[in-house]
């Protein structure tokens, strides 16, 4: 029987992944395609000299393909199956080749039936954790086709405000954005509403706020632009882009994946309110790879924050990571044991921090927060509050009580801080002393999140 | 030179690509990387020219900014020897001024006498919360030590307030009737007791509710956990329940961080 479009964009790895197929999937790119009762098989010319030879088994969802890539299906495979389904290949007779692999049978993955795309997140950020209702036919392209219009009105209304100039009186005015927030979150791409919304605070609020919108509204485009061209996109640069427009991705597909095994330490902590919900994230590093990651918990008004792990626990255990460039939002694998106490962690100096930021930055130049771990102490100059190591400085940005606890945990001496770098400058998460973690990160109000 | 060219991108976009065509961009990696974007993906007009100038510019200084070279160094606090309070404490301090805050006196004077300083995680709040009195902020910047001196020389906010009223020495901080004056000063086990026969007896109630916080407050150490107990088997009307639990909790929270401020 052929596959509906939502079976396709259900055994999709990604919505990126699916966003990439569609260009391949027209009849032009593909020859020597076949279908009989259980394979279907073709060619698909690529960037390469040779066409990859394309497998699929359509009753047991199996699929391979000769390309590079190392997601199942690929999106060669995505791209066949939504030729088929739009009735562009034909019966024939399957090859030997054909006829060997699926006398094999290897590669088994998830049957479409088993699979169901993600619940539209009008936030953009919350993770659903139940499965939605199955889909219904065409949803998938349609919200392709909502996210598109979406992205092109964006470009459209960033258009606008270049031409008339941000001194326009309507930018000062918090209808101007939230019409568009509402805009985009109709068209399902809820990371960039969150976006407009968190630009929308920035306007009128600081003496130099034309600058800060003005940079925030280029990273706008600059999102708009490549979530138009996801499919010319490279994977892991795409699945960063989709992630960042608002694309849902389910616990499930990222339980499903491969674990990242350590021991790992909870080195901060922060919340933050995201329009009517308060996220909390938690930044853990791994004390034998060093790599870090980041867990995130919501809570609507009155409900509570994940406190599990406070800052300074270790933990041994599997993170499973979300797809993309970084590679820094992960879930937790069920596996993990109790969390233990664990000692200062190893930190670096401010200029390799700041090294580090670059690079992140470079990656994914619509990251918001960057950790790094430096070994530093406060100091006064110029107006304002410094990271300072023996070379280097860096600006903070946090209130005064913050300044004050981290200048008496050190009392003029460094230590090592973990902090998130943010646009604005670094942020102070925790203070590492020897005998105690100082969590000096934002808390979530309490008056709109219940107790832990 | 980038950041230059930020403040006419900025100057630009105030008025408006309208009223002012986009500024050249200088020679070097972002003229690069504008004419590889320009070579794939032509702007179709000027505002269109000006958001990639932005976006390309606000990678740019993010991704490629340098750290200042020091020109400060943080002021050095003198070293303070004591050992600072357990982790515990903090969460103890919280607690206490947030639902019991008659007690603070008691517990810095506990910090003292242990010998602690205050952990660094503690030093601001206790400064914040004890600033309006000035023999809690004596005994506050006694037991921060010399960091104290230096945070409010730093910030002045920080400063003991003089508006604050020193008590005299007759004044009594924690007033009990005298018959709840003669309940304290009985030994633990019949202290515990006495005081649960009363709340039996309906002769305390609700509205002598501070009269009992200053006597669990002012309790001594022997009798906190046996009171705790006694005040665990009180039954009654939901007001009376309500007291007789606060009044346990007190009595615990005394408990344990006048024990975790023991020296050691």
């Amino acid at each position: 029987m052929v596959w509906q479009v939502e079976q396709i964009a259900a055994v999709a790895p990604s919505a990126a992944a699916y966003a990439a197929a569609q260009p391949l999937a027209v009849a032009s790119r593909w020859s020597g395609t076949g279908v009989d009762d259980q394979a279907l098989w073709g060619r698909c010319g690529g960037s390469g000299a040779e066409p990859y030879d394309v497998f699929v088994d359509h009753v047991a969802a199996r699929f391979a393909c000769s390309c590079p890539s190392r997601q199942v299906p690929c999106k060669h495979a995505v791209a066949l199956l939504l030729v088929w389904a739009r009735g562009g290949v034909a019966a024939g007779v399957r090859s030997a080749a054909v006829d060997e692999w699926v006398r094999r049978g290897t590669a088994v993955v998830a049957r479409p039936d088993e699979v169901r795309p993600a619940l539209p997140d009008p936030q953009g950020l919350v993770a659903v954790t139940a499965d939605p209702p199955a889909p219904q036919r065409g949803d998938r392209d349609e919200r392709v086709a909502r996210m598109r219009a979406g992205l092109v009105e964006l470009r459209r209304w960033l258009g606008d405000r270049m031409r008339t100039g941000l001194s326009d009186p309507a930018m000062a005015r918090f209808d101007t954005w939230d019409r568009l927030a509402a805009r985009l979150v109709d068209a399902q791409v809820g990371g960039l509403a969150n976006r407009v919304r968190r630009v929308a605070g920035l306007a009128g609020a600081s003496a130099d706020w034309h600058q800060q919108v003005l940079a925030e509204l280029g990273i706008l485009d600059l999102l708009a632009e490549a979530g138009l061209r996801l499919g010319e996109l490279p994977d892991d640069l795409a699945d960063s882009v989709a992630v960042a427009l608002g694309w849902q991705i389910r616990q499930a597909s990222i339980l499903a994946g491969v674990p990242d095994t350590d021991r790992w330490q909870v080195l901060g902590r922060s919340d933050t309110r995201e329009d009517r919900i308060e996220v909390r994230r938690l930044w853990l590093r791994g004390v034998q790879s060093g790599a870090w990651a980041m867990l995130l918990s919501f809570a609507a008004y009155g409900q509570s924050l994940d406190g599990s792990l406070p800052v300074g626990a270790v933990i041994d255990g599997d993170l499973y990571r979300y797809p993309g460039r970084l590679r820094l939002r992960a879930l937790l694998g069920l596996s993990c044991g109790a969390p233990q106490w664990g000692g200062p962690p190893s930190a670096v100096t401010v200029a390799h921090a700041v090294e580090e930021v670059g690079r992140q930055v470079a990656a994914e130049p619509w990251i918001d927060r960057v950790p790094v771990c430096v070994v530093a102490a406060v100091a006064p100059a110029a107006g304002r509050w410094w990271l300072v190591d023996d070379r280097s400085m860096v600006p903070l940005d946090a209130p005064g009580a913050v300044v004050a606890t981290l200048a008496a945990a050190g009392s003029g001496e460094m230590v090592p801080t973990t902090c998130e770098w943010t646009a604005n400058g670094f942020v102070p998460l925790t203070v590492h002393l020897a005998d105690r973690h100082i969590d000096v990160g934002r808390v979530a109000d309490a008056s709109f999140v219940g107790a832990a | 030179m980038i950041q230059q060219h930020w403040e006419e991108l900025t100057a630009v976009a105030l008025l408006g690509t309208d009223r002012r065509p986009p500024p050249p961009v200088p020679a070097g990696h972002l003229a690069d990387l504008l004419a590889d974007l320009a070579a794939r993906h032509p702007a179709a007009d000027r505002a269109e020219v000006l958001l990639h100038q932005v976006a390309a510019t606000t990678v740019l200084r993010r991704a490629a900014r340098l750290p200042r070279p020091a020109t400060v160094a943080p002021a050095v606090v003198d070293h303070d020897s004591r050992p600072p309070t357990p982790p515990g404490a903090e969460g103890d301090f919280r607690r206490i001024t947030a639902e019991f805050p008659a007690i603070v006196g008691e517990w810095l004077e506990a910090v003292a006498a242990g010998g602690w300083r205050l952990g660094a995680e503690l030093v601001v709040p206790v400064l914040v919360h004890t600033r309006r009195d000035p023999t809690l902020a004596e005994l506050a910047h006694r037991v921060a030590g010399p960091v104290a001196a230096w945070l409010v020389q730093t910030w002045p906010g920080l400063a003991p307030r003089p508006a604050g009223r020193r008590p005299a020495p007759t004044d009594d901080p924690l007033p009990v009737t005298p018959e709840l004056a003669v309940v304290c000063g009985r030994p633990p086990g019949d202290c515990a007791a006495a005081l649960a026969a009363m709340f039996r007896a309906g002769t305390v109630s609700t509205a002598q509710r501070a009269m009992l916080i200053n006597l669990v407050a002012r309790l001594p150490r022997p009798s906190l956990l046996p009171v705790a107990r006694a005040l665990d088997t009180v039954d009654g009307s939901p007001a009376v329940l309500g007291l007789a639990a606060h009044l346990a909790a007190l009595a615990r929270l005394r408990q344990r961080a006048l024990t975790e401020l023991d020296p050691r």
